[in-house]
C-alpha cells in the first residue's frame, strides 16, 4: 500500500499512531469506528424514494394541519363536540379523497360513502404528469379548513391556515426540478382545491352545515317528564344540537348501531336498577380517588380549552402516526377513517340522547338523593344516554386496533396529547384499556350513569368496526 | 496484540462514555425546559378548573331556582372563558412545538421518550412547588 491511500482521520489517527505503526487497514477500522461513535450521537436522514407513490411522502405536514385545526376548534364559536367532529371528519375525508389515486390499488370514497358520487368528484390526471401528493393534500387541507370554519373564523386563525399553507407549498416546491415545477405544482394545487369543493360541496347538503351559527338549534322546546333531561345550568335552557340524529351519516349502516338498548326504566324506587345507577354515579364521586378525579378532568376535554373529545382522539392519532413513523399513505387512510367514524358516531349518539331524552345523574341526584350533590366536572347540556364520550373513543379504539396492531389491540403507548392543558401524560398498553378508561371517566366525573358508559362503548366498537370493514380501504398500507 | 486490544477498549469506552455524558446533560436541560412549560400549564388548568367550578356552582344555584343569567354575568361569564381560551391556547402551542421539535431531534424512540417523560416529572417536582 502507498502512502497515497491511507485515510487521515484527525484527532484519532494521531492518537492512535503514538500507539502503534499505522497501517491501511488498521486506520481504516479506525475511520470506520469513528463514524459508528459519531452516528451515534447524531441523527440519520431516510433516503429518499423515486416513485411518485402517496407512501414515499412524508406525513409531517398533514400532522400539523391537523393540530392547527385542533386549535382553531377550541378559538372558534359554536364547534361544541357533534360540530366539531364534522370539521375534523370531513378534512380526513377531503384528505383521503385528494390522494387515493396515489396508493397503489386504492379505492375513492365516492361510490362507497353515503351519496358522494364518482361523478361529482374531479377526476386525477393518469397521464403526462405526476401529482406531488404533498402539494395536493397541502391544497385540500387548507380548503377545507377554511370552508369548515367559514363564517367564524377569526382573522388571526385565517391568517394561520394561510400560513401553514404557504409554508407547505414553498417548501414542496422547492424540492421539485426548476423546469417542470410550475406546471407540476400548478395542476397539484388545483387537483387538492377540487377534490376540497367538491367535498365541501357535498357536505352542505348533510344537515350539518353552518350548524355551529346556531348548534343549540333555537329555539326548541325539550320533551318534558319525570325522567326527561332538564337545564343542568342556568345559560342552556335548551340542550345542544337538538336535531343532529337527523344528519346524513357517511355510512348508512353505521346507523345499525344507533339503536342500543332501551335505558333502564326511570324509577324513584331504590331497589330499582335505575335508583342504583343513580346512586352508583353518587358514591362514586364522594369515593373517588385522587387518580379517579384526574382521570375525570384528563378526559374531560376541559373547560373551554380543548378541542372536543373528537380533537383529543385526533390528537391520539395525530401521535401515532407520529411515532410509527408512518407515511403520508397511512397518514391519510386513518384520518379518513377517524373522521368518518366520529362523525357517524356523533348523529349515532344523538339519535340515542333524543329518542329518549334521558335525565342527567345530577338532576336526578340532587332532587332524590342530596340537594347538595356536587359533580366533579361541568355536566354538559345535553341528555345523557349514551355518553358521547364512550361512543366516539370506542371508534377511536377499533381504528386504532386496526391501524397499530394485529388485531389484539395491544400497544404501550402514552398519551401526551393532554400535556398541552397541564395533564401529566397516561400510559395504556392496550386501546381498550384506553377507552375503557375514557368511558369510566364519566362515571368518576358524576356526569353519566354507568350504562350511559358502557353502552356508548359498545355503538363505538360497533361504528369504528364497521367503518374499517364497510370501506374498501387499501391493503399493506405503510 | 493485547495494548492493541486494551487501547481500542478505552478509546471505544470514553467514546460512548462523552456521548452518554452529553446526553445526560442535553436531557437534563430539555427536561428542565419542558418542566417549566407544564408548571405554567398545569398552574393554567388548576385556574382554569377553579374558574369554571366558579360558574358552574353560581349557574346551578341559579338553576335550582330556574333563575336564568343576566345579559350581563352571561357576558362575563363569556369574557373569562375567552380570556383562558386565550391564554391556553397560546401556552399549548408553545408546549406542543416545544415536545415536537425535541421529540423529532433528541428523543426518536419509545424507549428515551419514556426517559425524557420521567425526567420531566421529576424536574416538575423540583420547579413546580
Amino acid at each position: 500500500m502507498t502512502k497515497d491511500s491511507e485515510i487521515s482521520v484527525p484527532g484519532l489517527y494521531h492518537l492512535f499512531n503514538h500507539f502503534f505503526k499505522p497501517t491501511f487497514m488498521k486506520k481504516f477500522l479506525c475511520f470506520i469506528v469513528s463514524l459508528f461513535f459519531i452516528a451515534g450521537c447524531t441523527n440519520t436522514d431516510v433516503e429518499p424514494t423515486k416513485t411518485n407513490n402517496v407512501s414515499n411522502y412524508s406525513a409531517d405536514f398533514l400532522r400539523e394541519w391537523f393540530k392547527l385545526e385542533c386549535r382553531i376548534v377550541k378559538e372558534t364559536a359554536g364547534f361544541l363536540p357533534p360540530q366539531a367532529s364534522r370539521a375534523f371528519g370531513y378534512v380526513g375525508i377531503t384528505a383521503y379523497e385528494a390522494v387515493y389515486s396515489g396508493i397503489p390499488k386504492a379505492k375513492p370514497l365516492a361510490g362507497q360513502i353515503n351519496r358522494l358520487t364518482s361523478i361529482s368528484m374531479p377526476v386525477p390526471l393518469t397521464q403526462n404528469i405526476d401529482y406531488h401528493w404533498g402539494i395536493v393534500v397541502n391544497a385540500a387541507v387548507a380548503d377545507m379548513m377554511r370552508f369548515m370554519f367559514d363564517k367564524n373564523l377569526a382573522a388571526a386563525n385565517l391568517q394561520k391556515i394561510n400560513e401553514l399553507e404557504a409554508k407547505y407549498l414553498a417548501e414542496f416546491g422547492e424540492t421539485l426540478n426548476k423546469a417542470t415545477a410550475r406546471t407540476l405544482i400548478e395542476e397539484s394545487v388545483k387537483h387538492g382545491k377540487a377534490v376540497a369543493q367538491a367535498i365541501y360541496d357535498y357536505s352542505k347538503s348533510d344537515g350539518g352545515h353552518d350548524s355551529y351559527l346556531n348548534p343549540f338549534s333555537r329555539p326548541f322546546t325539550p320533551v318534558t317528564g319525570i325522567d326527561k333531561w332538564v337545564p343542568t345550568d342556568a345559560k342552556n335552557a335548551t340542550p345542544l344540537s337538538p336535531h343532529w340524529y337527523k344528519c346524513r351519516p357517511i355510512l348508512v349502516s353505521n346507523m345499525d348501531y344507533a339503536t342500543p338498548p332501551k335505558p333502564l326504566a326511570f324509577s324513584l324506587d331504590k331497589q330499582s336498577d335505575f335508583y342504583r345507577q343513580a346512586i352508583q354515579v353518587y358514591n362514586q364521586v364522594k369515593s373517588n380517588t385522587p387518580d379517579q378525579v384526574e382521570i375525570a378532568k384528563f378526559w374531560a376535554d376541559d373547560p373551554f380549552a380543548t378541542c372536543t373529545p373528537t380533537g383529543h382522539t385526533f390528537n391520539i392519532l395525530t401521535q401515532l402516526l407520529e411515532e410509527t413513523n408512518a407515511t403520508l399513505e397511512k397518514a391519510v387512510v386513518g384520518y379518513a377513517m377517524l373522521g368518518i367514524g366520529e362523525i357517524d358516531a356523533f348523529i349515532a349518539c344523538w339519535k340515542a340522547k333524543y329518542d329518549y331524552s334521558l335525565i342527567r345523574p345530577v338532576s336526578y341526584i340532587q332532587k332524590y338523593i342530596d340537594p347538595n350533590f356536587k359533580t366533579v366536572i361541568g355536566t354538559p347540556a345535553f341528555p345523557a344516554y349514551t355518553s358521547g364520550h364512550a361512543t366516539e373513543i370506542g371508534v377511536g379504539e377499533r381504528i386504532f386496533v386496526k391501524l397499530f396492531t394485529n388485531g389484539n389491540g395491544n400497544y404501550a403507548f402514552t398519551d401526551r396529547s393532554q400535556i398541552q392543558h397541564g395533564f401529566q401524560p397516561r400510559k395504556f398498553t392496550n386501546f381498550s384499556e384506553m377507552a375503557k378508561e375514557c368511558a369510566n371517566s364519566r362515571l368518576y366525573g358524576g356526569i353519566h350513569y354507568e350504562m350511559d358508559n358502557q353502552n356508548g362503548l359498545l355503538m363505538g366498537r360497533g361504528i369504528g368496526d364497521n367503518v374499517v370493514k364497510a370501506i374498501n380501504w387499501p391493503t399493506d398500507i405503510k | 496484540m493485547k495494548i492493541n486490544l486494551f487501547v481500542w477498549g478505552i478509546v471505544g469506552g470514553l467514546s460512548v462514555l462523552g456521548c452518554q455524558k452529553n446526553d445526560k446533560e442535553q436531557l437534563d436541560k430539555d427536561a428542565k425546559l419542558m418542566a417549566t412549560l407544564e408548571c405554567e400549564a398545569r398552574q393554567l388548568k388548576e385556574e382554569r378548573f377553579k374558574a369554571a367550578n366558579e360558574m358552574r356552582f353560581m349557574e346551578d344555584s341559579l338553576a335550582k331556582y330556574k333563575i336564568p343569567l343576566t345579559a350581563i354575568q352571561s357576558q362575563q361569564m363569556d369574557s373569562v372563558k375567552n380570556v383562558y381560551t386565550l391564554r391556553t391556547g397560546a401556552l399549548a402551542d408553545k408546549i406542543t412545538k416545544t415536545m415536537d421539535s425535541l421529540f423529532a431531534t433528541s428523543y426518536q424512540t419509545a424507549e428515551q421518550r419514556q426517559a425524557f417523560d420521567v425526567a420531566t416529572e421529576k424536574m416538575l417536582q423540583e420547579v413546580c412547588k
